[in-house]
Order: structure tokens, then sequence, then C-alpha cells
């Protein structure tokens, strides 16, 4: 009964931690994400490109990194991604990535509100000191692999709240004073 | 300024789970802090004295600062770019932040923050023969902590650890709690702070189970400092600020880990030495009186 107990509340314990983490991982959206180009060459520059989808929102993320040919971070190019909806190439949306809004001000970033999932088309455009340059690829935006942390999240608060009132119903009284030493 | 140094100084996480987590243990450390005192001051009771002077208080908040430079500021941004701001960030989270706070001896202090009803039953977890204090006592002995300790350390170091880490938060963040928690583990037993599950070690081993921790920490960085080529490819391809090149990054990561790092366990030793001739001397100079 003791043993059921003890492992019982080692479980709860690591599933706290858990919801811990999917609660840093939707807070922290802003991390680098899936690397969908690296150090492509574009003109004058070499390019990074990392995207996140966020279920929560359908809001797709961009994060770049452009350097010149000397390995050296661009810090005042403009960066400006367009993104087509594969086989509507009319629907272009254009937005300009900055190091405004980035929590790493060596890299670019911008979001894009509400997006549709599927396959997109994603052209970037670098305008700098040292010229202009520009990059295109093919990417999936979908969130599958995301949206199933909400059902865990709900899962992970149930037992949390569980172990509270599990552990709340203990009415142990005891005189703290003795383990203060 | 230089476009660099300041793209650096402006690369700030404000990240809700840390803030919230330093916050609200820092206010809890300080109503604990202040309803000790007040008991003090009312009680007289001299066995408060020790409890809560000043310098711990002080010694607590440069802890919590420790974790916030780790993981709010710069550091932790830049730490998936440059490998040496990655090692600043291990070592605050491993030789600093730990020590530090185990020297304001949280416990007793958190305890009394927090509101009755809490603190009987966190207390409750440690007394007696509850699950947790049976836990601590048969697995978190010197031994096992040093082991872990060592184990996680080394561990996070091997490339492929390594580099799921940098690919994914959520293995970074598991990261960072692993070797926040195993070097709470093992500064516990130098430190003696409470709560004491097990009987303190006397200073004599305390010095041991840190000298036989420097060559473990010091091997690390010599091996990183030392090698011939990148060990970990994912900083192959980032670019980096100020011209530095993969390997001096390597290199300055490695030194970092091999001297700051030792030193935090040499100074530790040197505090003990000092603190283990003062207490030989209490001891001779009482007997002298008895005698």
């Amino acid at each position: 009964m003791m043993k059921s107990i003890v492992a019982y509340r080692m479980v709860n314990f690591a599933l706290t931690m858990c919801l811990l983490l999917v609660f840093n991982g939707k807070v922290l959206a802003h991390g680098a994400g899936d690397e969908q180009i690296v150090r492509e060459k574009s003109g004058p520059y070499y390019v990074t490109v990392w995207s996140t989808s966020d279920a929560g929102s359908g809001d797709l993320h961009f994060t770049v990194a452009v350097g010149d040919l000397q390995e050296n971070p661009v810090l005042d190019a403009s960066v400006v991604i367009k993104v087509t909806p594969f086989g509507s190439e009319k629907a272009v949306i254009t937005q300009e990535a900055t190091t405004k809004e980035s929590a790493n001000k060596f890299r670019y970033e911008t979001d894009f509100s509400s997006m549709q999932t599927g396959i997109y088309s994603i052209t970037l455009v670098v305008s700098g000191a040292a010229g202009d340059g520009s990059i295109s690829f093919d990417m999936e935006h979908s969130y599958e692999q995301y949206s199933s942390s909400w059902y865990m999240l709900a899962l992970l608060s149930l037992i949390v709240l569980g172990l509270f009132g599990f552990l709340l119903r203990r009415k142990t009284i005891l005189n703290v004073s003795t383990i203060v030493h | 300024m230089d476009a660099e140094l300041s793209a650096l100084l402006r690369s700030w996480e404000w990240r809700f789970v840390v803030i919230a987590s330093v916050g609200l243990s820092c206010s809890v450390y300080l109503n604990g802090f202040t309803r000790i005192r007040n008991l003090r001051s009312r009680s007289e009771s001299r066995d408060a004295i020790g409890l809560v002077p000043y310098w711990r208080l002080l010694s607590y908040i440069v802890g919590l600062l420790c974790i916030v430079i780790a993981l709010l500021s710069p550091v932790e941004v830049l730490s998936g770019q440059l490998f040496f701001m990655h090692m600043i960030q291990h070592m605050l989270l491993v030789m600093c932040a730990p020590p530090l706070l185990l020297l304001s001896n949280p416990f007793p202090v958190l305890l009394w923050g927090l509101p009755t009803k809490v603190r009987n039953l966190v207390a409750g977890l440690f007394v007696g023969k509850s699950w947790l204090r049976r836990l601590l006592k048969r697995y978190a002995g010197p031994g096992m902590c040093w082991i872990v300790f060592v184990i996680v350390y080394i561990g996070w170091h091997d490339p492929i650890l390594y580099e799921a880490a940098l690919s994914s938060r959520v293995v970074h963040d598991i990261e960072h709690i692993s070797f926040f928690l195993s070097s709470m583990l093992f500064w516990w037993h130098v430190t003696g702070a409470a709560p004491r599950v097990h009987q303190n070690l006397v200073y004599g081993r305390r010095i041991t189970y840190l000298l036989v921790t420097v060559p473990v920490n010091m091997i690390t960085g010599v091996v990183i400092t030392f090698s011939r080529e990148p060990i970990y490819e994912y900083y192959v391809k980032i670019q980096r600020p100020w011209s530095l090149t993969v390997m001096q990054d390597q290199m300055i990561g490695g030194i970092i880990m091999w001297i700051p790092g030792s030193m935090m366990l040499i100074v530790a030793i040197i505090v003990l030495v000092v603190r283990m001739m003062s207490s030989d001397e209490r001891n001779s100079t009482l007997r002298v009186h008895q005698i």
C-alpha cells in the first residue's frame, strides 16, 4: 500500500515537471524552431531560416539569421518574407522580419497570423549595404505534432489538481521548529 | 557602441516560468526571513540568531540573480549561437547558483515564508518516517549525489545529448533542470544546509568530496579546450559575432569550464580548510580552558 502511494506521488511529480515543460514550450514559441534552410547563399549573404507553427493561434513564425560571406552576422539588413499558398499564386502575403521583436537581436523574426495549414512556397528577399539577394524554398505549415500537447496539458492539469486534493486531505499538524536545524 | 555588442546587450528573453519561479521563491524567502527575525526580536531566542543573519539573505538573492542571468539574459539567448556563452550558462547553474542558494540555508526560511497549512504540508514531507525523507536518506547520500552529479555533468557534454539539447527547447530545459537539481544535491552535502536528513559530513570529508570533483571538471574542460576539431556540429553551421571561428569559440568555452569552474571548487575547499582550522583552534582553546 505504502509503496503504491510513493509510486503514485513520484509519477505525479514527474508529470508536474512535464506540465511545466509543456507550458514552457507554449509560452516560449520564439525559439528558433525547425530548420528550413541552413547557410544557403543568397546573393552576398548566407541565410538560415527556422520556422515554428503555433497550434493555438495558427501563427507561422519565422526566424532568420543573415550573415555576410565572411560569416559575420549582418544586423542592418531588410529581410522581406513572401508566403504563397501552394496552388494559389495570387494569394501572396508579404511581411518584413525585423530584429525589434526578436529576443536574439542577431536574428530577424516575424509572425504570419492565423495561417491555414498546408504547403507554402516561401521567398526571402534580403537587402543591405552589400547588395540584394533572394532565396526560395517550400515548406509545410502543420501543427498536428503540437496540437496533442493541449490534450496532454488538460490531462496533466487534472492529475496535478488530483494530487493537490490528495495531499491537502492529509491534515498533518507539525511542529516546524523541529526541522529548522 | 559596436553594433554587435549592442545587439548582444539587448538580447534578453523574458520567460514567464523563470520570472514567476524566481519572483515567487524570492518573495517567500523574504517573508520567511522577516517572520523569523520578528520572532527573534519578540522572544529573544538565541536559536534564531544564527539562522538568518543578513549575509544569508544576500547569498540567496545573489544565487537567484545567477539563475536570472543564466536563464533570461544574453547568456541564455546567445547560448545557441556561441558555445562559450552556453558554458557560462552551465557554470552559473552548476557552480554559482546552487552553493549560493544553499549557503543561505533556504529550507527553514522558505518554510517560514509559507502559509501555515502549506508549511505543515511541506514540512510533513521531511519529518519522521515520511516517504521523501526515507527516499532522500536512502538514495541521496554523499556518494550517490556525487555519482549523479558527475554523470549529469559529463553526460550532457556528450555530443549526441548536447546537440539534442540545442535542437529542442524541451530537451534544453530538461538539461538545465537536471544540471541545477544534481548540483543542488551535490552542494547540499558540502554546505550542510537543511533539511539534515543525513549526518553532516565532517570538514575533512567535505574537502575530499570537493577534491575528487576537481579532476572531473578539469578533464572535461581540458578535453574541450584542446580538441583539434569541432566537437559539436551544431555550432559549425551557425554565424558567430566578432568573427569568432568555431574552434576559437570552442576553446574559450573549454577554458571557462576548466578554469573558473575548477576555481569555484577550489574556493570552496579553501573556505572549508579555514573553517576546519578555526574550529580545531576553538576546540583546543576550549580544552585548555577546561584543564
